[in-house]
């Protein structure tokens, strides 16, 4: 059970980082917070269902600690990561180069309420279905959904995404 | 819109910048190690069986719901049962009695008192004649220094055929104890009931709420009683006073010479006189409720005719009507509290799952 156990932290364990890494501003409490969703699964792993249900619980519980420790660093400044912010992101259609970093991406998650934060990380990074994402959110799939689209609605208006060209004509049309 | 494959790109270079640290598994691996398991109620009633289909399908129905609902259910229905209880119609007698200011019936005094000029004080040389007199036969009661104006009411449930004897019969003791009956009228109707206006000696003020009792089930009692012996004392006091200066007055006229003196001299002596005849007033409305006290008493019947004596199936069976109805209209009284409750119940059950809601996050 214990090795299993291991086997499954080792291999969802860079994951789980990242996305907390996402939700968190500070690289340091998101170490805190997976390693304390991890140890929260394994005391009620009694109560979590193994095999493919695992992983939406998994993020579950992280997003709740993300959640406390986003509480809790609130009133500490927050120190965006450490990125390298030469580091562009994917060129636009016809080659153009975006002017969007990595930095902008992080402030424009930033900028967005909890919640909405959480679907969007959750969905497009994570790449949890609304079922999961609802799993792990405790809603239904019907609200992730609506929250997704509130969610792009917003990140599409943010001022820090300015920059970013569409990559193929048919995304001008999804508004 | 940026398009759900912009998105993916987005987050994923963008968490591409951040290396999770070398030793993060390790470190939780160690405290997996070292952690002591507990296993938590809220945990209890989730095995691994459960589908995530059944569990997400709706959330408040899992068995911790079932239980919070009880819990609350449960509640509502004691605190409505105990409202109701608290609240139950009272169908039986209640006597709330006041006490009773004990009339300062220690004979102290030995003047008799016979007139209402001395019941207020010392007599007075050449008074005019006084005002009608408190009916005599109280010349032989002791006189008393305190007076005390004593008030009371008495209700008094009797049976419905028997009010105009009671009223009667209440009318009998107060002449018994020396005192009338101020007013009395009854009523008439499917209920009947009586008001009798008592007035009896002070003294004897406690005899007629014993005596009324023989006639009835007192059901209310209540007396109130003022010490009014400072105003008869000022009262006796400014008296004497005017009393004085009409002598001096009188003995003035002798000496009068003019008629213009006389004239001016007598006008001052009947303003004077008009003035102690009002307060002489006054003593003896004082003296006259400080010598009797007053006691009210309604006679009233029970809402709910009650069948005595009656054996047999006849009797078992009107005790059952009477109790099924007097069940009814509790639980119609006890309805509204619960009703009460339950609204607040329901009011406050949406905060109260938001609230077990956040409670399940903070522990899983």
């Amino acid at each position: 059970m214990a090795d299993e156990f291991d086997e499954w932290v080792r291999a969802s364990y860079p994951v789980a980082y990242r996305t907390a890494a996402l939700l968190l501003p500070n690289p340091a409490d998101a170490q805190e917070a997976v390693q304390e969703a991890f140890l929260r699964i394994w005391r009620f792993r009694d109560a979590i269902p193994s095999g493919d249900g695992r992983r939406a619980w998994l993020y579950r519980v992280v997003v709740n600690t993300c959640h406390s420790r986003g509480r809790a660093a609130a009133a500490r400044p927050k120190v965006v990561a450490e990125l390298d912010p030469e580091r562009p992101l994917p060129t636009g259609a016809d080659g153009e180069e975006s002017i969007v970093r990595a930095t902008d991406v992080r402030r424009a998650l930033e900028a967005l309420p909890e919640h909405l934060r959480a679907v969007v990380v959750l969905t497009y990074y994570v790449g949890l279905v609304d079922r999961e994402v609802g799993v792990a959110l405790g809603k239904r799939p019907g609200t992730i959904r609506a929250r997704l689209l509130e969610a792009r609605r917003r990140l599409a208006a943010d001022p820090h995404l300015a920059g970013w060209a569409p990559t193929a004509p048919e995304a001008s049309n999804d508004l | 819109m940026i398009s759900e494959d912009d998105l993916r790109r987005m987050l994923a270079i963008t968490a591409a910048g951040t290396d999770p640290p070398d030793d993060g598994v390790e470190r939780i691996l160690l405290a997996r190690e070292a952690d002591v398991p507990r296993r938590g109620w809220l945990s209890r009633g989730r095995r691994a069986g459960h589908t995530d289909r059944g569990r997400q399908r709706a959330g408040w129905r899992q068995p911790r719901w079932a239980i919070a609902g009880l819990a609350l259910v449960a509640v509502v229905l004691g605190g409505g049962v105990g409202i109701g209880l608290l609240s139950a119609p009272e169908d039986s007698a209640s006597t709330s009695s006041t006490a009773v200011a004990p009339p300062s019936s220690d004979s102290t005094g030995t003047a008799p008192r016979s007139t209402a000029e001395s019941s207020v004080g010392s007599s007075v040389p050449g008074a005019p004649a006084p005002a009608p007199p408190l009916p005599g036969r109280f010349s032989d009661l002791p006189a008393t220094d305190a007076r005390v104006v004593q008030t009371g009411q008495i209700t008094l449930q009797v049976d419905p055929d028997r009010v105009p004897e009671a009223v009667d019969r209440l009318g009998a003791i107060a002449t018994g104890l020396r005192g009338y009956v101020a007013s009395s009228s009854t009523t008439d109707s499917s209920s009947p009931s009586g008001t009798v206006m008592l007035r009896v000696p002070s003294a004897a003020y406690p005899q007629v709420l014993a005596q009324a009792r023989g006639l009835g089930q007192v059901t209310r009692s209540s007396s109130d009683s003022e010490d009014v012996t400072s105003q008869v004392v000022d009262l006796s006091a400014r008296i004497k006073t005017l009393q004085d200066t009409r002598t001096s007055y009188q003995a003035l006229l002798g000496r009068a010479g003019t008629v213009d003196e006389i004239l001016q001299v007598q006008q001052q002596i009947s303003d004077v006189q008009s003035e102690i005849e009002q307060l002489q007033g006054r003593a003896r409305v004082l003296a006259d409720q400080a010598d009797l006290a007053t006691v009210s008493v309604t006679v009233t019947t029970p809402s709910s005719p009650r069948v005595e004596d009656e054996d047999g199936f006849a009797g078992a069976w009107d005790r059952a009507l009477d109790g099924f109805a007097d069940g009814l209209q509790w639980l119609i009284a006890a309805s509204g509290p619960v009703l009460l409750v339950v609204l607040i119940g329901a009011v406050l059950f949406w905060p109260a799952r938001r609230l077990l809601r956040l409670l399940e996050r903070r522990i899983i």
